[in-house]
C-alpha cells in the first residue's frame, strides 16, 4: 500500500464519505497488471490513482458505486478476464485474468 | 476504519515497516462474513493492531498472535505483495492479502544537463515523483523540465544538509563533471535506497571510485551496487536514448520480483 494512499484516506474520510479502495490481489496470463496496484473510489464517482485505466477500470468504479449503495456494504472480489480478442478491442495486447478486490473503508 | 488508517500512518511516519494484511476470503461457517474487508497491522517491533474489536475476537479465537505475526511478516524478505491462504483449523480457512506500506517511489536527478531532461520528460510517464537538483540556475528551470514536481537549486554540499534518504529512492548522478559526482555518490553511497545510477565513461567512474575507496573508505561492495555505466544496454547513442536505456534500468529495478 502507498503512503500517499493512506494519505488520501486520512484527507477525505469522514462520516459522509465513502471510499473504496481497489487493489489487483492477483492476475494471471499475459494481464499488463502488476499485484498491489491500487486506486481509490469515492462516492461522487471520482478517482485517485489507478491500477491501469481502461474498460475494465470503469467496471471497478462501477462495482464500488453498488457496494456503496447497498444497505450491507460489503467488501468484494471483481474477477476480470478478458479473452484475446476482447482485449484486443479495448487496445491491450493480450487477454489475462485479473483478481481485483474492492475494500470498503 | 479511520483510525486504523491513522495507526499505519502514525507507524510508517516514525520510520517503522509496516505490513498490512486485508482478510479478502473467507472458508468457514463460523466466522462473520462480514470481516472480509478488516485488516491487521504488524510493525517492525513485532507490534499488531487491529482495524476493529469484532476482528480481533474473531482471529484470537484460531490463532495465536504471535503465529499471525509470523505469518505476516514473512513478506519482510520479499517486500512484494502477496495473497495467502492461512488454515486456521480443519474448518476454517482466511484468506489475506499481505503487503507493506510503501513511499512513493522518488527519482533523484543530480544534474539538469542534456541527458536529465529527457529522463524527467519519459520518467514522469512511469509514476514517480521527480525533483532535479543543481545550482545552475539557466539550466534548471520549468522549461526544462516540465513534468517534475520539484526543481532544487543549491550546491549539492547544501542540499544534502537537510536530506533524508528514503527506502523507495531512485538516484540517478549525471552532473556535469566527476567532482561532482564524487560528491553526490560519497554522500548516497551508504544510504538505503533502491537505485543508484551514475553515468560516465570508464575511466571517470575509475577515478569516482578511487577516491571514494581512498578518501572515504568506500568497500569494492558497497561500490558494486551503483549501476554503473547505467542504462541497459540498448546501444543508445543520443541524450534521448541514453535517457531511454536509463528508464529501463529504473523499470527492470522496481519491478524486479527476486531483488
Amino acid at each position: 500500500m502507498r503512503k500517499s494512499i493512506v494519505e488520501k484516506i486520512l484527507e477525505v474520510k469522514d462520516d459522509k464519505n465513502k471510499i473504496a479502495r481497489a487493489f489487483v490481489i492477483d492476475s494471471k496470463s499475459s494481464s499488463p497488471r502488476n499485484v498491489g496496484n491500487e486506486m481509490l473510489i469515492f462516492s461522487d464517482g471520482k478517482t485517485f490513482s489507478t491500477i491501469g485505466g481502461g474498460k475494465d477500470e470503469k467496471i471497478i468504479i462501477d462495482k464500488a458505486l453498488q457496494l456503496f449503495s447497498e444497505d450491507c456494504r460489503k467488501s468484494s472480489k471483481v474477477e476480470i478476464s478478458l479473452t484475446r480478442k476482447e482485449a484486443a478491442e479495448i487496445g491491450w495486447v493480450c487477454g489475462g485474468n485479473v483478481e481485483i478486490f474492492i475494500q470498503l473503508i | 476504519m479511520k483510525d486504523f488508517f491513522r495507526k499505519i500512518s502514525e507507524q510508517f511516519n516514525s520510520s517503522n515497516k509496516v505490513i498490512t494484511a486485508v482478510l479478502t476470503d473467507l472458508e468457514s461457517s463460523e466466522i462473520d462474513e462480514n470481516l472480509i474487508g478488516e485488516m491487521m497491522m504488524v510493525d517492525e517491533d513485532g507490534g499488531i493492531e487491529y482495524s476493529s474489536e469484532k476482528m480481533e475476537k474473531e482471529i484470537r479465537k484460531y490463532i495465536l498472535e504471535e503465529e499471525m505475526k509470523r505469518e505476516i511478516l514473512n513478506l519482510t524478505n520479499t517486500k512484494e505483495a502477496e495473497l495467502k491462504s492461512i488454515e486456521l483449523n480443519k474448518d476454517n480457512k482466511i484468506e489475506l492479502f499481505i503487503e507493506p506500506v510503501l513511499d512513493n517511489p522518488r527519482l533523484l536527478v543530480f544534474g539538469a544537463g542534456h541527458i536529465a531532461s529527457p529522463l524527467v520528460k519519459i520518467s514522469s510517464l512511469m509514476d514517480f515523483e521527480i525533483t532535479v537538483i543543481d545550482d545552475r540556475e539557466e539550466f534548471l528551470n520549468y522549461d526544462n523540465f516540465p513534468s517534475a514536481d520539484s526543481l532544487i537549486c543549491l550546491p549539492y554540499k547544501d542540499y544534502f544538509e537537510n536530506f533524508k534518504a528514503r527506502q523507495n529512492d531512485y538516484i540517478v548522478i549525471v552532473t556535469r563533471g566527476h567532482q561532482f559526482d564524487y560528491e553526490v555518490l560519497k554522500e548516497l553511497i551508504r544510504e538505503d535506497v533502491k537505485y543508484i545510477g551514475m553515468i560516465g565513461s570508464s575511466k571517470k567512474i575509475n577515478e569516482v571510485y578511487t577516491k571514494l575507496r581512498e578518501k572515504d573508505k568506500v568497500s569494492d561492495k558497497e561500490l558494486s551496487r551503483v549501476h554503473s555505466p547505467i542504462g541497459l544496454k540498448i546501444n543508445s547513442e543520443t541524450p534521448e536514448e541514453i535517457a531511454v536505456a536509463i528508464a529501463a534500468e529504473l523499470i527492470s529495478v522496481r519491478r524486479d520480483k527476486s531483488a
